[in-house]
């Protein structure tokens, strides 16, 4: 194991963290980074074993969606003294099974959130997405973390994902004394993610809406994880957008990822994705095509300045290193 | 000088002080290419800051904000010039290659399918057609989505209505600061609103900074389809008290329209007489981020589109709010949509100092109220004055 940044040499305290969704994108990072520290004890729960093993990484698995499961991991928690939980099992994109997509998102969550109130945890840290403020015209070109998060959505899975950061709201009025910390990423894109906006931007053609043209940003993969391992080392308690640097309409990108792009009127593309969906050939739901119609920037000032988390890689240099990959994916050769 | 409680601050002399921030092209940028594959800018030859990879020119950044001028003016020179030779050579290419505009028949007949085949290639008639076509545009956007490659191929057609159409005399643009943020207030008019787009082009042609002003548009705007992505590339932004702060606080020149739809879509008889002027938002945000208030006044405009009637339901069908009905629009179809070629003058006041008021008298509706109301009636007088001067609606 090589030497990592993620360990405070200076402190002889060995942290107890668990880390739920450990096979997630950022999850795997994560446990990368900590894996071999002797400062951290961690604790990973999934249904998978995780690839990276380590002296320090104990497994457990547990479906966060039984019945009981938090009784379960407040048990859990207590026995091994668990300070600090990262809550990241999450699904990687919208599903068309919306019920276990629920029971997964938010009644994961909600039990996540149960046992760590019961252990009493000093720190929480929670994944959260900038598509929760939702998509409208109405929307200042960068939404703030005090903007209203969107309200009678369609989208279920935005729905989830609202009522996630309303559960974390709550548990962070009921206790005060934790540390609580939700990160909004945008959307992540990169070479080696894979996620539901990868397949929809990797598809041969790719649906504009006529006439529309929104600005649209997204957060390299590297820097996801950087402002994961900030937010894991040292405590910052409030609400943080991740983005990546700069902006770009739409169709801009659409032309940088060398696609074929076609564009429809609202209500013919809406109809013929409902379409696509149903077959499961769209990797996205028709009501995602808000988010390819209208703005939803989020401001990255709070976290530049508050957690000292600086991107990297501009918009450019994130679609180039993602396509660069996927030309390779696409003909076999990565 | 004070007028209706008002201070007004000339920043005249100050100008003298202050180097204009773009003095010449020259300097700053010796050659901005537009590689053709790619559509990307490429600056070639910095002279004056020889700059590391990792500094290069960010537009997001104020104080780096004159490269971009830069870009346009030199992309637009580079367009208008050879505008008419490419026209030129463009019809000339079609006439002779007769296959962009209809197949040809003939290789498929004779059994060359290759050759048959090769007339589908999009991008022979791509390439040619991009030059004319607002097709480029630039991969590199401000945080607001101005991208300089389309304005500057916009600027093309703006300059024509300012130029020749509406033959727009400016006065008083010294008025706006050289270098710094400020927040023009000007009168709304004329059915659509054009007068936001002759402002921007007013300032960016007769100010010696050539500062780029940022129009902040009504919301119904960007529920428009076309629109709404043809006002964000070239620099407008909706209309909201965060866009506003977040424009002003970088430093830059902001134009609002306090009199919003009411402006524009006012009947013919009660032309220059302004309405009502919101609820003070931008009273609020000059003290905010202490900018000058600037006020504008357009006169031109109002006899341009003489509206009528309106009609609200056939508008919402293109999520507008109403259909102007003038004598020709919509009796004559599309060629009604063209605008008189009225005479226009634009005017900029002396700025209004608004760094006194500090967050307390934000709250103070009253005293917002009673500022906006100044505001408003100091346009009037300024409208007034002009069209006291001016003896035809046509020839000026």
């Amino acid at each position: 194991m090589k030497k990592n940044d993620t360990g405070d040499t200076g402190s002889k305290r060995v942290r107890r963290i668990a880390v739920t969704g450990v096979n997630s994108f950022i999850g795997s990072h994560i446990i990368k980074k900590l894996a071999g520290n002797p400062n951290y004890q961690i604790i990973a729960i999934d249904l998978r074993k995780p690839a990276i093993s380590g002296k320090n990484i104990k497994f457990y698995k547990i479906d966060l969606t039984e019945p009981m499961v938090d009784a379960v991991i407040a048990k859990l928690f207590k026995k091994e003294k668990i300070e600090e939980v990262i809550h990241l099992a999450f699904l990687s994109g919208p599903i068309k099974n919306t019920g276990l997509s629920h029971e997964l998102e938010v009644i994961g969550t909600l039990n996540i959130i149960h046992a760590s109130a019961a252990a009493k945890v000093r720190k929480f840290l929670i994944r959260s997405t900038t598509m929760a403020y939702g998509a409208n015209a109405t929307n200042p070109n960068f939404l703030t973390e005090e903007h209203p998060l969107a309200s009678n959505t369609g989208m279920a899975y935005l729905r989830d994902k609202v009522e996630i950061e309303h559960l974390v709201k709550r548990f962070k009025e009921k206790n005060p004394q934790t540390v609580v910390t939700v990160l909004r990423l945008c959307a992540i894109l990169g070479p080696t993610i894979n996620n539901f906006l990868t397949s929809y931007l990797a598809s041969p053609v790719i649906p504009k809406i006529l006439g529309f043209d929104p600005l649209v940003q997204f957060v390299h993969e590297d820097d996801a994880i950087n402002a994961f391992v900030i937010a894991a080392k040292d405590d910052y308690p409030g609400i943080f957008n991740i983005v990546g640097k700069g902006v770009l309409p739409y169709s801009t990108v659409i032309k940088l990822l060398g696609k074929l792009s076609i564009s429809f009127p609202y209500p013919i593309a809406y109809s013929t994705i409902s379409l696509l969906w149903s077959l499961n050939l769209s990797p996205v739901p028709p009501t995602f095509l808000n988010f390819i119609r209208y703005t939803w920037l989020a401001d990255g000032d709070k976290a530049k300045k508050i957690m000292k988390y600086e991107p990297r890689y501009s918009i450019k240099e994130t679609i180039e290193s993602f396509i660069g990959t996927q030309r390779l994916r696409d003909l076999k050769l990565a | 000088m004070s007028k209706n409680g008002i201070t007004v601050v000339s920043t005249k002399p100050k100008r003298s002080i202050n180097k204009p921030q773009v003095p010449d092209n020259s300097i700053t940028i010796q050659r901005v290419k537009l590689s053709p594959e790619k559509n990307e800018i490429k600056i070639i030859n910095l002279k004056k800051h020889k700059k590391s990879k990792d500094e290069q020119y960010s537009l997001a950044n104020p104080q780096e904000f004159s490269p971009l001028i830069n870009i346009i003016e030199e992309k637009f020179e580079e367009f208008s010039k050879s505008y008419d030779e490419k026209l030129k050579s463009m019809l000339k290419d079609i006439k002779k290659d007769t296959s962009i505009i209809k197949l040809d028949l003939i290789p498929a007949l004779t059994g060359k399918i290759k050759g048959f085949i090769s007339q589908f290639s999009t991008q022979k008639i791509k390439e040619q057609l991009s030059n004319i076509a607002m097709w480029a545009t630039s991969t590199e956007v401000d945080e607001f989505g101005l991208d300089p490659i389309f304005t500057a191929k916009a600027k093309f057609f703006f300059d024509l209505l300012y130029e020749k159409w509406w033959r727009v005399t400016t006065i008083g643009v010294n008025n706006i600061p050289t270098k710094g943020r400020a927040l023009l207030v000007s009168n709304h008019s004329g059915g659509i609103p054009i007068d936001g787009a002759m402002i921007v082009t007013s300032v960016f042609r007769e100010h010696p900074a050539k500062r780029i002003v940022r129009p902040l548009v009504e919301d119904f705007a960007y529920y428009m389809p076309f629109v709404n992505s043809f006002l964000i590339k070239t620099g407008s932004v909706r209309a909201s008290q965060e866009n506003a702060e977040r424009l002003l606080q970088k430093d830059q020149l902001v134009v609002v329209f306090p009199e919003g739809l009411k402006g524009i879509g006012k009947p013919f008889k009660q032309r220059y007489k302004l309405q009502r002027f919101g609820r003070g938002g931008y009273i609020k945000l000059a003290m905010k981020t202490h900018s000058p208030l600037i006020p504008v006044a357009v006169v031109g405009a109002e006899e341009a589109y003489p509206i009528i009637g309106r009609i609200d339901w056939l508008g919402k069908l293109f999520g507008a709010p109403y259909l102007p009905v003038t004598p020709f629009f919509p009796w004559l179809g599309p060629l009604g949509a063209i605008p008189l070629p009225t005479k226009w003058y634009i005017k900029y006041g002396e700025p209004i100092d608004m760094s006194k008021y500090d967050e307390r008298d934000i709250e103070d509706d009253i005293l917002i109220n009673r500022l906006s109301e100044n505001v408003r009636t100091h346009i009037q007088e300024m409208l007034i004055d002009l069209l006291k001067q001016r003896r035809s609606v046509f020839f000026g």
